[in-house]
């Protein structure tokens, strides 16, 4: 099977050699001129030919086209364009350096598609923001957020304030592929969830894959979201900062050596007492990020890079509770030019997540953490004007620490213990084709290859037919088996388990006119860690788990079809799509799994099924002095675990259930209006439906315990919930002709102070002995000021 | 444990926006619920014996008490006292069962004596609506509480009140403990983490207390099923579930079966009739209790 595949990878190539001939090369790398920082996904057209590429993640493009004599046009919004005549009767190397227009505060929104280019390119179902659109979207507290801004995007929700996470086509929160500069980020909020981790002022660029993901990515099944940090600038020293009611930034950059090298170092803080009455000086609840870069380009042919982020939140009440968490990533690349037809990059990235824990009023302290080394070499191959070859491999090796549990001072009786680490290696490696097949039809196929081995580990469980969940047949409960030995003899360089998966990926755009085409696409992605949560969003606190010998890797298969056009000159533009997904071998919870602290979670958990299927739509305007979107999602989201043989009932009884990311309608409005050079105005108005949840059916008492009984998982929902911010931006006009820039910006969230509920309790009441169903909701109307600088 | 991380975790979003709405809930057929914990006092001869039984009512409504046909306690193991114990309605709780004693009525503060069930399975039979229901459990010991104080610490709530409580591991072997607090506050714990250990830790009572009150608290051992019971019960009742950290809501199903009509011929098992079944559990586990008075 493996060498069919391969076979027929070889014939395409084959069949495109012998086409090139009389051709020379077009190349090089786009940056702003300001700064010298490189720009992703700047057009570079041809207009005479309706030709055109676009800039990598690096700046860098490759064409190459029959000799002759063209026009060239580079084009990238909210910079000047540039036309170049060019002669191309020998390989050309043209590095242009952009300008901002004057008009600069004419940002567009979403890049995506405004160009024709994109409507031909076959690439679905991603969206994509740059750092200054999601500065200008209101939010909660004044904080520009990257995850807060996708959550406006057709099929992206999450469940609500203080949730950590988001999900994606009704995919779960550990289904998303996050990555900082290629580095995977395990948990993406400070704050549980008021926050995301990414420094809005450190960030260029990112991109939301919600399908048609390209071979290059895998590892997770629902989507991708790659963010690019700045370099620096290598030009001028800068600093920009700002100062908001719960965090300041503070960010500096400039050069190492002149034009060629450049550093970067931005931090953030918020203030220690938050949420926490201010007077009460034993309490704590803070986070802090630091986010670091340095580039340096070698020559014409090799940069350096490096990239660094470290952050961590901190609480703790009266000295009894103390917790800690963060991530921490560390990245070098060397991007190197083997001819200014084949780009590559290297990368070395080491990445982990701590979560740590202290809790005096037992006696503990509590260690856990994952770990990856994670190697990758890329390539890109601009072999001629209709084919472009991406190729590339991938090893990560994990480590992860469930837990470590010690006595944190002498008189505590809590004995030191180390719940087994888990050990796992995962390879991967791919070849993806983006290939003009005609004028009118552009396809992308890849195939990933990925292999992921579960190593040896200290303690391995061994259990009677090789079931670690046992079904009670009378009083129909699953529940952990015990293990009939243990095994103590297995060293780290053994497998446990071993998992092969091939991953096809295809995508195809057919153009009808120049405004017009249609997409479609199939992937399929495998998943081999998963985040043990019992919760509907995220916790800290939750462990990610490898696949192993009782937990098989989730395959998820994904079939997109869309509609894109642009019309009025660009002024609007169309997308629509409709997708349907199916993951094998989801894992669910038994009834009462307790997974913290948990040394043998595969007695808990059993495999079962999701699918997901929708319709998204997204209309937007793109010019002009109003902007904005609106993007609706009408989509299903469900899952099943079905007994393993005719005397079991499975979960729920066997029976679909709504997934807790079910939401049936999701509406999403930004709009920004810019009155004049003083003043802009921006406002969202978010709907989504409630969110999935359980009512008790029924009461009973026992021990004088009040306990609710409830029906079929996920039957009932909450409220709706809706909310609309708004905010203003104030540029003094004093800022004219001087190096200090600065602006106030003055939002207002949940503006009609909508008290939508983050859940509803149902329990007894303490002094009164009678029960109630008590509405959580976390945020009122939340009116915020930060003011912003740079010089 | 695991509902004390929880809490904490979401404790701080909670402050301050909390509200009592209206709901209008679904409704299910009334099940049966059998309240059989028997906590055994092994200082003494015997202990008293009591079992409520009543049905689920609409979560707004009252808790309404029921009566069954028939219940008896039989230990398959022991033959060194009579091995059957007939239970009859208290006449004064129709809905609370009682052991009968030898002159047709109940026995005198419901007393049996330890000696039954300290070894062997114990099996609880009751007949509702001409059908057989069966619950089987054994004996758990539990070690006495050392030393028990009011504490000054306090962990959000500056008006909780701190309890601290020490008692040491029964060695040897893995042993799962229930603490009743009191008000329907109970705490499970395992002895993964402190084997063999004395060990002390601090409970925070969810309801007000004021100086005078006096609390009886308890120290129960439980079997592992019974620990894992109670833990979601604790789980389910109130105290852990509120926002994003919210555990799946379950109806937690106890060790009470139904076997009627389970024939071995056409009816092997309850797989084919999932929704028939009674909550609430047959447990029986020794007791050690203190009385505090809270200053």
């Amino acid at each position: 099977m493996k060498k069919r595949y391969l076979v027929f990878i070889l014939c395409i190539l084959s069949t495109l050699a012998v086409k090139a001939q009389q051709k020379y090369t077009l190349s090089g790398t786009i940056t702003d001129n300001a700064s010298n920082e490189t720009l992703i996904g700047v057009n570079i057209l041809f207009p005479e030919i309706q030709k055109g590429a676009v800039t990598n993640t690096y700046g860098f493009y490759s064409l190459t086209l029959p000799e002759g004599q063209y026009k060239v046009q580079i084009s990238y919004l909210g910079f000047t364009d540039q036309i170049y005549d060019i002669d191309l009767t020998k390989n050309v190397k043209l590095d242009v350096a952009l300008d901002e227009s004057t008009e600069s505060l004419d940002e567009v929104i979403i890049e995506e598609d405004v160009e024709r280019v994109n409507i031909k390119r076959p690439q679905m179902s991603v969206n994509r923001l740059s750092a200054e659109t999601i500065k200008q979207i209101p939010v909660i507290l004044g904080e520009a957020d990257v995850i807060k801004s996708i959550l406006l995007l057709p099929g992206v929700t999450s469940a609500g304030e203080g949730a950590s996470g988001f999900n994606v086509r009704g995919g779960a929160a550990d289904q998303n592929l996050i990555l900082l500069d290629e580095a995977i980020i395990f948990n993406s909020s400070h704050l549980f969830g008021f926050f995301s981790v990414f420094n809005p002022d450190a960030i260029k660029d990112l991109k939301l894959y919600k399908g048609g993901i390209p071979a290059r990515y895998g590892g997770r099944v629902s989507s991708v979201l790659d963010i690019y940090q700045k370099e620096g600038n290598s030009k001028e020293f800068h600093m920009s900062g700002g100062i908001g009611v719960v965090a300041s930034r503070l960010l500096a950059e400039g050069p190492i050596e002149k034009n060629k090298g450049a550093f970067l170092i931005g931090g953030r803080a918020s203030y220690a007492h938050l949420f926490l009455p201010l007077f009460d000086i034993d309490n704590k609840a803070y986070f802090y990020d630091l986010n670091t870069k340095l580039n340096y380009k070698v020559n014409q042919n090799n940069s350096l890079f490096l990239s660094g982020y470290f952050g961590r939140d901190l609480f703790s009440l009266n000295e009894s509770f103390v917790n800690i968490y963060g991530n921490s990533v560390l990245n070098v690349r060397w991007n190197h030019l083997f001819s200014d037809k084949l780009f590559s990059n290297l990368s070395l990235i080491y990445s982990d997540y701590y979560y740590g824990l202290e809790l005096d009023f037992v006696g503990f302290k509590w260690n856990s953490g994952i770990q990856n080394f994670n190697l990758k070499y890329d390539f890109k191959y601009y072999l001629n004007d209709q084919v472009q070859i991406n190729a590339g491999i991938n090893n990560i090796y994990y480590g992860f620490n469930p837990g470590k549990i010690e006595p944190n001072n002498s008189d505590s009786g809590i004995i030191t213990d180390q719940l087994t680490r888990k050990f796992a290696n995962e390879a991967a490696a791919y070849v993806d084709i983006e290939h003009s097949i005609t004028d009118n039809l552009t396809v992308e196929y890849g195939l990933r290859f990925s292999n992921f081995v579960r190593l040896g580990q200290d303690e391995v469980n061994v259990y009677r037919d090789n079931q670690p969940v046992i079904f009670d047949p009378f009083l129909l409960l699953y529940k952990g088996a015990d293990p009939i030995n243990v095994q103590t003899d297995i060293s780290r360089s053994e497998t446990l388990a071993d998992f092969n998966n091939l991953e096809p990926r295809l995508a195809a755009s057919y153009t009808i006119n120049d405004d017009t085409s249609i997409k479609a696409s199939y992937t399929r992605l495998v998943q081999y860690l998963h985040l043990l949560s019992n919760t509907s969003s995220p916790t800290p606190l939750d462990v990610w788990t490898p696949s192993g010998p009782f937990t098989k890797p989730q395959k998820l298969d994904q079939y997109a079809l869309g509609f894109f056009k642009n019309f009025k000159e660009d002024m609007y533009t169309l997308e629509t799509e409709v997708f349907y997904k199916d993951v094998q071998n989801r894992i669910d919870y038994i009834d009462g799994a307790d997974l913290i602290a948990n040394d043998a979670i595969e007695q808990v958990i059993l495999n079962g099924e999701a699918r997901a299927y929708g319709w998204e739509l997204l209309l937007r305007k793109n010019s002009g002095k109003f902007k904005g979107w609106l993007a609706y999602t009408l989509s299903k989201s469900e899952q099943r675990t079905q007994g393993r043989n005719s005397r079991e009932t499975g979960i729920n009884l066997g029976q679909w259930y709504n997934t807790p990311y079910d939401k049936t309608h999701d509406i999403s409005i930004n709009a920004s209006y810019e009155l004049n050079a003083k003043w802009k105005f921006g406002t969202n108005f978010l709907f989504q439906t409630g969110q999935p949840t359980n009512f008790p059916v029924g009461q009973f008492e026992f021990q004088g315990i009040v306990v609710p009984t409830y029906g079929f998982r996920n039957e009932q929902r909450l409220p709706s919930y809706h909310r609309v911010d708004v905010s203003a931006t104030l540029t003094p006009k004093m800022n004219k002709g001087r190096k200090w820039q600065s602006e106030w910006v003055f939002s207002v969230y949940n503006l009609y102070n909508r008290r939508n509920a983050a859940s509803i309790n149902f329990r007894q009441n303490q002094d009164t002995g009678t029960n109630e169903a008590v509405r959580t909701s976390i945020f009122g109307a939340v009116p915020s000021v930060t003011y912003n600088f740079k010089f | 444990m695991k509902q004390v991380l929880y809490i904490l975790l979401f404790f701080w979003l909670l402050q301050g926006c909390e509200d009592v709405i209206d709901v209008n809930l679904p409704e299910e057929e009334p099940k049966l619920v059998v309240d059989a914990l028997i906590r055994l006092d092994l200082t003494q001869s015997s202990s008293p014996f009591r079992v409520k039984v009543s049905t689920t009512g609409s979560f707004f409504d009252e808790i309404t008490p029921t009566t069954l046909e028939r219940m008896q306690l039989v230990n398959e193991d022991n033959t060194t006292v009579s091995g059957i114990i007939f239970l009859i309605p208290d006449p004064e709780h129709p809905n609370e069962y009682v052991p009968l004693g030898p002159d047709g009525e109940p026995e005198p503060d419901d007393l049996v004596p330890n000696d039954f069930f300290l070894e062997g399975r114990l099996i609880l039979t009751f007949v509702l609506d001409n059908e057989l229901y069966l619950a089987e459990t054994r004996f758990a010991p539990a070690p006495p509480i050392e030393t028990i104080k009011v504490g000054d610490g306090t962990l959000f709530d500056d008006n909780a009140t701190e309890l601290i409580v020490s008692f040491t591991d029964i060695p040897e072997v893995d042993n799962y403990y229930v603490f009743d607090f009191d008000f329907g506050e109970f705490l499970t714990l395992e002895d993964r983490f402190f084997q063999d250990q004395a060990f002390e830790f601090s409970y925070f009572y969810e309801k007000e207390l004021s100086a005078g009150d006096f609390v009886v608290v308890s120290i129960l051992g439980a079997t592992e099923d019974f620990y894992n019971y109670i833990d979601l019960l604790i789980e389910q009742s109130d105290l852990t579930d509120g926002g994003p950290f919210q555990v799946p809501v379950t109806t937690v199903r106890g060790n009470i079966l139904k076997v009627e009509g389970v024939d071995n011929i056409d009816i092997f098992d309850n797989v084919g009739r999932p929704q028939e079944f009674v909550l609430g559990y047959f447990a029986v586990a020794q007791e050690y209790s203190e009385t505090i008075t809270i200053e």
